[in-house]
Parts: structure tokens; sequence; C-alpha cells
């Protein structure tokens, strides 16, 4: 029953519909606690606060901002798999490109959409994909190379910058590690791997071409 | 104690007036920060149609998304003066009310393309604390502007900043809850933590054979311990809520335990800073 009921078209959409009208419930009590100066409705917004958050986190469905705050909760996968980009300058030559270009966007949610999304893109969309990487690729090259910040979450605060939730790995640290000419090609692949193997020998990682603009 | 007076005790005891502006002061900052780390936040609505290609109309409407990138650039310009406005008193509970509102629109910015679920990414607690603390009169406490003619009142009522600590508490709660629910007892064990040390250093770490990761994981009763620990504090953590000995011991243990989380699995915790919510501001030894 909940599988029929799950693949229902219309059921996404009311989920998000009653999400907003929970939201929506609560800053109306507040305003009401706010407005009156009775201890009820006061009680009336705590009620309901802490139904609507223990309902959320005991049947594990969110209804954000009251969330699950469910984190590294399933069971460790023996396989994973992860992405790269890696940019081509003019003479061929091959350079791993740094996941800090897509800020604001953290590396782990573009993956997560890439792998569920592009190969169900028509060959215009993923062009649009990889064209859009190259320009965003070229940019954070020019601007490691003028000193300053590869991408924009350390314009402001510099290395004072809250990290993302996963951290990440800084591919680029110095004007080295880019061509002194622009990208002339970027290739986003796939990397899989077994984590025992991988732990005996680090170089134990498959890759796989999964996006190359421009193609060919 | 009658089931309503000990309601009426937790809940509606007063607190004084420093106690909620320095929770405001917390959940503001802590919003700000992470919005000047994420300077660019409406910068996503430029990615490629494709990317939002995901996100429906039910969806968009939930989180008021779909003006165009100018607006949303002024708004975000606007969330910046409510934060700082509502960290430093300025208006208070204005400040506090728009800034909440419009974290609960920009903050789904951060994942909508995969998820409509932003939470652990530092604007949740902020988001419905600053809301909660418009919802109060208490909340002009310690205000620098506009000056109060009857100047602060000594207490205030309570129950903004206890109900801010109880969300705030399921962080923990609900984290472990959630590997048992998902995993059972099967989450705690020496395989699964020892997956998670070498797959997460493998995935984000620019070196992960010389991380702190890899060496640990080498140690099974070191990973039994992590897993089982772990549990224990999570589920353990809500004692801060009834208990200054539960504070005094828990609180130090939290910062160990994000601390732990950085180092070995290399997930930050963004909301560190409002473990401060349980300090007794009117005697900053101990804890509210």
């Amino acid at each position: 029953m909940l599988d029929t009921l799950s693949g229902q078209p219309w059921l996404r959409p009311t989920l998000d519909v009653l999400r907003l009208l929970v939201f929506s419930g609560f800053v109306a009590l507040g305003i009401s606690a706010w407005r009156s100066a009775e201890r009820r409705a006061v009680d009336r917004l705590l009620v309901y606060t802490l139904g609507v958050s223990l309902v959320v986190g005991l049947s594990q469905v969110e209804a954000w901002p009251f969330t699950n705050w469910a984190l590294v909760h399933s069971l460790a996968p023996a396989r994973l798999s992860s992405w790269e980009i890696e940019g081509i300058d003019a003479f061929g030559r091959v350079w791993p490109v740094d996941a800090r270009i897509l800020q604001p966007l953290a590396p782990e949610e573009f993956g997560a959409w890439m792998f569920a999304r592009v190969p169900q893109l028509p060959t215009e969309g993923q062009a649009r994909l990889g064209r859009f990487l190259l320009e965003r690729a070229e940019a954070g090259r020019l601007r490691l190379r003028a000193g300053r910040p590869v991408g924009t979450n350390e314009v402001v605060l510099g290395p004072l910058a809250a990290p993302f939730h996963f951290q990440q790995k800084r591919v680029w640290s110095s004007a080295a590690d880019v061509p002194e000419t622009p990208f002339a090609a970027v290739e986003v692949r796939i990397l899989e791997w077994d984590i025992e193997e991988r732990r005996r020998d680090d170089a134990r990682v498959k890759r796989r071409a999964f996006l190359r603009y421009p193609p060919g | 104690m009658s089931l309503r007076n000990r309601w009426a005790a937790f809940w509606h005891a007063p607190t004084s007036a420093r106690n909620l502006a320095a929770a405001r002061a917390l959940l503001a900052g802590t919003a700000l920060w992470i919005v000047l780390s994420r300077v660019d936040l409406p910068g996503l609505l430029s990615f490629p149609p494709e990317v939002w290609a995901g996100v429906s109309p039910a969806r968009n409407a939930r989180f008021f998304l779909g003006a165009p990138l100018l607006v949303e650039r002024l708004l975000y310009g606007a969330l910046h003066l409510a934060l700082l406005a509502a960290t430093f008193g300025v208006f208070p509970r204005v400040a506090c009310f728009l800034g909440g509102l419009l974290l609960y629109h920009f903050a789904p910015f951060e994942t909508i393309i995969r998820s409509p679920n932003p939470y652990l990414r530092g604007f949740t607690i902020p988001t419905l604390g600053l809301l909660i603390l418009s919802f109060t009169r208490g909340t002009d406490a310690l205000q620098w502007l506009p000056r109060r003619a009857a100047g602060t009142p000594p207490t205030l009522p309570g129950w903004p900043l206890r109900l801010i600590q109880v969300l705030f508490c399921q962080i923990y709660f609900f984290a472990g809850y959630a590997k048992l629910v998902t995993s059972g007892l099967a989450w705690p064990t020496v395989e699964n933590v020892r997956r998670y040390l070498l797959g997460l250093n493998q995935g984000l770490a620019t070196h992960p054979v010389s991380s702190l990761g890899y060496a640990v994981a080498e140690l099974p009763w070191v990973c039994a311990f992590l897993g089982w620990a772990g549990l224990a504090f999570e589920f353990l953590f809500p004692l801060v809520l009834f208990s200054r000995m539960a504070r005094l011991l828990l609180l130090p243990l939290a910062l160990l335990f994000h601390a732990g989380n950085a180092l070995l699995f290399r997930i930050f915790f963004p909301n560190i800073f409002l473990l401060l919510l349980f300090v007794d501001w009117d005697r900053p030894g101990s804890a509210s």
C-alpha cells in the first residue's frame, strides 16, 4: 500500500504544500503568542512546536525546518563511488580541477544531482552542463593565478569562512596547480573503489569517463 | 508535583535579559557567519536550467522560490542586514522575524537540487530560533537601538530559550535514533565504524593514507568505543535540559565529539557555537 501511495505523482507536491502549512502554523501560533499576553497562547505554540518536531524526528520524515537530523545513519557500504573533474589545456595536458569552482554549491550536492540526473539529460543538456563546468573551471583558474580565492565562499571571510558539512579536499593550492593557458576542455570522471582494497593500495580506484566537453 | 506544575516550572520559569540577548546574538551571529561564508548563494540561480529542472513548482512554492536573480540578491542583502541587526540588538524583534523568514527562504538553496531538507548545513536552528525569539516581547532585551526609556527588566519569559535548547538537543537525540531505526545494533560495530573511517577519508581527504581516520581504523577497540560511546552521547545529551551536572559534563564532551567528528570522519558541525546557548551568562562559569 505504501509503495502504491509513494508512486502517485500527486503525493510529492501535496506533501510540499502540507509542509508549508506546517511551517505557516508555527509562524501563526508564534505571532498569536506575541500578540496575546496569555500563557495559554504560549502553551499552544510550545505544544505545536514540540509535537511537530517529535513527529518529524520519530517518523524520520522531514518537514524542514523541522527535520529528522539523520547523519551517517545507514550501514557503511563496502564499495564507494565519487567523481572528479579534469581540465585539459590547449597542449592536451590534463589538470585536476578543484571542486571549489562550484561554490556556493557543495561538491556532494552537485555529485548527488549529477549521478541521478545527467544520464537522463538529452545531448544538448549535457553540452550545456559541460560548457558551464568549463567556464567555471576557467574562472577558477584565473582567480587562482590572480592570487584570489578559488571559490566564492572565502571571498569575504577568507580562511575564517565556515567549511561545508563534509570537509573537502583542496586540489589547488598555488598557481602551479593550473596551466598558464586557458582550459580547452573538461572531463568529469566517475571513481569507484572497494574500501578495503583501497586501504591496502591507494591506487586501486577505477575511473571512467562520465561527461566531456567539448565532446570528442 | 502535578504535570501542570512541572510543565510550568520547565517552560515558564523566568530567565535573565542577558541570557535571552546572548541567545539572540548566538543564533543571529551563527547564521551571519554562514551567510557570509556562502556569499553567492543566490548565484545558484545562474546554474544551467538542467540543474534546477528537478525542483517542482510545489517545492518552489514551499520555499517562496522563483524570483529573478536580482531580486534574490537584494533579499540576500536584506538577510545580511537583518542578521547583523539581530546580532547587535538593533530593532531586535523585527530583525529576528525578518531574519528567520529570510533564512527559511534561503537555507534550501544549499541542497534544493537534491533535497528540500537542508539540515546540518547550519541554518536550521537559527531559522527556528530567531523566529521563536521574535515571538516574545522579551526579544527587545538588551537592545542597543532604539534606546529603551524604561530600561531593561531584570527577568524575562524563559520559554523561548528553553524551546530553542530543546530543539538543539533534538539534533543529537534524533541522530542517535536514526542510526538505531535504520541500522539497528549493527551501527556501532567495529566493522561499520571502520568502514566509515576509511570510506569518508578516502572520499574527502587529500592524503587518506596519512589521515588520523586511517590510523584509528586499525584499532578495533577504538572503533568499538567510538561507535558505542558516540551513540550513548547522542542519546544522553538531552539531559543537559534537566541537570546542571549533566551540562558540566556533556557540554565539554560535545566539543570533543565534534572535534573527533571533524578530525576522524571529516564532518564539520556548523552550529558548534550554539552549545553556548546552555551557558548562564549571569554566571558564565555555570550553565543556564
